[in-house]
């Protein structure tokens, strides 16, 4: 029969959740909106499956908030969690929520709302042990509170609800003493359901020291909440009078404010007010119908059980939800993962590919070259050693006896000479050398009385920057060239010019010979095959008595 | 004359008309040798008995068979003679006609000819040994090229330009004040007069009408 403390907190923490969550209103709207709604739920305390919805909203945010970590944010949560639990009756939960929210609040930064949480806070707590039956952290939690108040009110509220515990410890003189001070200062209490209560608990407690005087508080309490229509406020006060009657053996007006506390108990339709007002009427000698009285009790049992198991199942439904959610989660995110590396390996394994082909094709090409080169040497040096020897032999032979046929030597000294042409062609050219003078070299080879070669830019080409391979073609194509036009061209004079562009060589090759048809003469078709081998491009330009030009780009 | 001459070369037969050459220069009994070794042998031997050399004549190619030789080419042979007896006259006798190599012979192993073989292989021996005892140096026509200078063949943008106001009819006077006022030098008319000549001579033009013809033809302006 606890029922002296009331919840007047509420009221004053209304004001306060407003202003924090209209802060909050302009980044996040949406959020904001079922934020709201949720923290109205709680706060309202409109039905329990409202605070339940609201609860396990807040819970959630709790976990997955951004600012989850922030110690302000999770104490301002945490209270209003509590508050739920509280509303709902779970008052072991309410507890574990406040408490943290009271270690989180000794993290948080000084705020000016820090106090105001910890008042809160405070008289919760002693509100849920008092609940709880443990009376004295109850008072000690309130007692904490009481110097953090500076509002008349808020102390008025607290006062109320210490001077509860000692009236339910009939210790009433100390609830007397405290709540004396609003009764002589009454007129600045505002709001007349607090002076109500004040007066109805005042008079009950005074009424064991001096029954007269308590009375006439109580039967003030009654008239104003009668007045003002405090239904609450009157059954309460009708509880006390009767209990008062009762003690002080007058049965009948015992009976007959027991009788009112019940009628309201029966128009407020709440089964706990029903139980007290019962245990009124019993006390009273009005009815022995205790087997009410237990059918009573026992169902307002069950549905407290059936709210907490309601609760629970919600909370289960919510967690498993939240681990399918989870877990699919989960699901999806190694399908993706799986997916993406497939995707790179792809990825991976097509480039290799793509680079292992590339590596293959020049490391072949340039093998091939070498090739090339290796039995290109190989035939130079046979046609030198084997062909050309021994022709000079003949003609050693034949210059030393002593008749000589020049018809017959003529033959033989052009055999020789288009040995050696050949042998020369295709002798290795170390190209890692001074390239200009090698180069050089095979234009001075070719100069005579009858042609005449001029190069122009030949040493505006930086050669160093010119792979080997490159620069054994560009010769082996001027040699081709210039030997075409010593064989076909009648030319008294060759030019090249050369330009560089980066790694590109261009040259450009001109004679002033006869010119002639084009055609893809060995020699034309080798110069050409070379400087594809290159990615290099050539253009032919033949025409009548006007020479031959050749546009090289390598 | 020389007294003492070796022949390096790996044909008998090659040595065989060389000697005969020599006969003809009133040089007789010749040494003979195929193997470079055994020519530097003989210039030891000689050298040690007192009896030494005073012309070398060898081939550069010599074929490779089962003996080991120390010295695997004339080119070898020519280098560590000239180090160690730079008295003894090298004249080289081969069918190469590299002008890298013939090149690298002349200027860096100092050998006194170059003659190349050929059809007229015996004569220019013959001159070569006659000029090499007159203390003097030889080198075949065919390869003489290898020794000019590569700028000989090079045309610069001074050339052209020179050749490009030929082009325009100017005289040399006038090429004169108007490399002058392009502040390009040289540009005196003796300068510019030596100049076209050397340009006339290398493009082996017979005048100036022709020249400009030539490297007008040749796109070169």
């Amino acid at each position: 029969m606890k029922k002296y403390d009331l919840s007047f907190p509420i009221f004053f923490l209304t004001l306060f959740y407003l202003l924090i969550f209209a802060s909050h209103a302009h980044s996040q709207t949406k959020k904001v909106d079922s934020t709201t709604s949720y923290y109205n739920s709680i706060i309202g305390a409109t039905s329990k499956e409202a605070i339940q919805k609201g609860v396990v909203f807040f819970e959630n945010e709790l976990k997955t908030n951004t600012k989850k970590e922030d110690p302000h944010y999770r104490a301002q949560i945490l209270d209003l969690i509590s508050l739920g639990y509280f509303n709902m009756g779970e008052f072991f939960k309410s507890e574990i929520s406040a408490i943290e929210s009271y270690k989180a609040l000794d993290l948080a930064s000084q705020t000016t709302d820090r106090e105001d949480i910890k008042i809160r806070l405070g008289n919760r707590l002693g509100r849920l042990y008092r609940r709880l039956g443990d009376d004295d952290n109850a008072l000690k939690y309130y007692k904490n509170t009481l110097p953090l108040l500076s509002k008349n009110r808020d102390s008025l509220i607290l006062s109320n609800n210490i001077a509860s515990i000692h009236m339910d410890r009939e210790d009433y003189q100390k609830a007397v003493d405290l709540l004396a001070p609003f009764v002589i200062d009454s007129t600045s209490i505002l709001g007349k359901k607090y002076l109500a209560t004040i007066f109805d608990n005042y008079g009950y407690s005074l009424s064991h020291l001096h029954p007269l005087e308590g009375l006439s508080f109580m039967k003030r309490a009654e008239d104003i909440n009668k007045t003002i229509g405090y239904v609450r406020g009157l059954f309460s006060v009708k509880r006390h009078l009767s209990q008062y009657y009762r003690n002080n053996e007058n049965l009948l007006k015992a009976s007959e404010y027991a009788l009112g506390a019940s009628e309201i108990a029966n128009s407020l339709g709440s089964p706990t007010y029903k139980k007290e007002a019962l245990g009124l009427l019993i006390e009273a000698g009005i009815t022995t119908d205790a087997l009410a009285y237990k059918q009573l009790s026992d169902s307002l049992q069950s549905v407290q059980e059936q709210v907490a198991n309601k609760y629970i199942a919600q909370k289960y439904d919510y967690s498993v939800f939240q681990n399918e959610a989870q877990e699919s989660e989960l699901v999806a995110q190694k399908e993706k993962t799986k997916n993406r590396f497939y995707q790179f390996l792809v990825i991976f394994l097509i480039l290799l590919a793509v680079a292992v082909f590339i590596i293959s094709r020049l490391l072949n090409k340039k093998k091939r070259m070498e090739e090339m080169f290796k039995t290109e040497a190989r035939f130079s040096k046979k046609i030198h050693d084997e062909v050309s020897n021994d022709i000079y032999k003949v003609m050693a032979h034949m210059q030393s006896s002593k008749e000589l046929d020049p018809g017959l030597m003529d033959n033989l000294e052009s055999i020789y000479n288009r040995t050696r042409d050949i042998s020369r062609e295709t002798s290795p050219i170390d190209a890692s050398k001074n390239f200009q003078t090698t180069l050089s070299d095979l234009l001075l080879g070719y100069q005579s009385d009858s042609l005449n070669i001029v190069t122009r830019n030949s040493d505006g080409v930086r050669w160093a920057q010119i792979s080997n391979e490159k620069k054994n073609a560009i010769y082996r194509v001027l040699q081709e060239l210039i030997t075409n036009t010593v064989k076909h061209g009648r030319a008294s004079l060759i030019l090249i010019e050369f330009n560089q562009d980066h790694k590109k060589i261009a040259i450009r090759y001109k004679d002033n010979g006869i010119g002639s048809e084009l055609s893809n003469k060995n020699g034309l078709q080798n110069v050409e095959n070379r400087i594809k081998a290159f990615k290099g491009t050539v253009t032919f330009e033949s025409e009548k008595n006007k020479g031959f030009q050749a546009n090289i780009q390598m | 004359m020389f007294k003492k001459v070796l022949i390096a070369d790996d044909l008998v037969s090659i040595n065989e008309g060389v000697s005969h050459t020599l006969s003809g220069l009133n040089i007789n009994g010749a040494k003979q040798v195929t193997y470079c070794d055994e020519a530097y042998l003989q210039i030891k031997k000689a050298d040690r008995d007192n009896l030494p050399y005073d012309l070398l004549i060898t081939d550069l190619s010599f074929t490779a068979d089962h003996r080991r030789q120390r010295f695997s080419s004339g080119d070898a042979l020519a280098e560590v003679v000239k180090k160690e007896h730079p008295e003894i006259k090298v004249v080289v006798y081969s069918v190469e006609d590299r002008f890298q190599r013939v090149r690298q012979l002349y200027n860096d192993v100092h050998i006194d000819a170059f003659v190349c073989k050929g059809r007229d292989g015996i004569s220019e021996l013959k001159d070569a040994i006659k000029t090499v005892s007159e203390g003097n140096r030889y080198i075949s026509p065919k390869v003489a090229m290898a020794l000019s200078n590569n700028a000989n063949l090079e045309i610069n943008e001074y050339d052209i330009t020179l050749m490009r106001l030929l082009s325009y009819g100017y005289s040399q006077e006038e090429i004169s004040k108007d490399l002058k006022e392009k502040n390009v030098s040289p540009s005196s008319v003796s300068a510019i007069e030596k100049k076209l000549n050397k340009l006339k001579i290398q493009f082996r033009a017979n005048n100036a009408i022709h020249l400009v013809a030539l490297v007008k033809d040749m796109g070169l302006i």
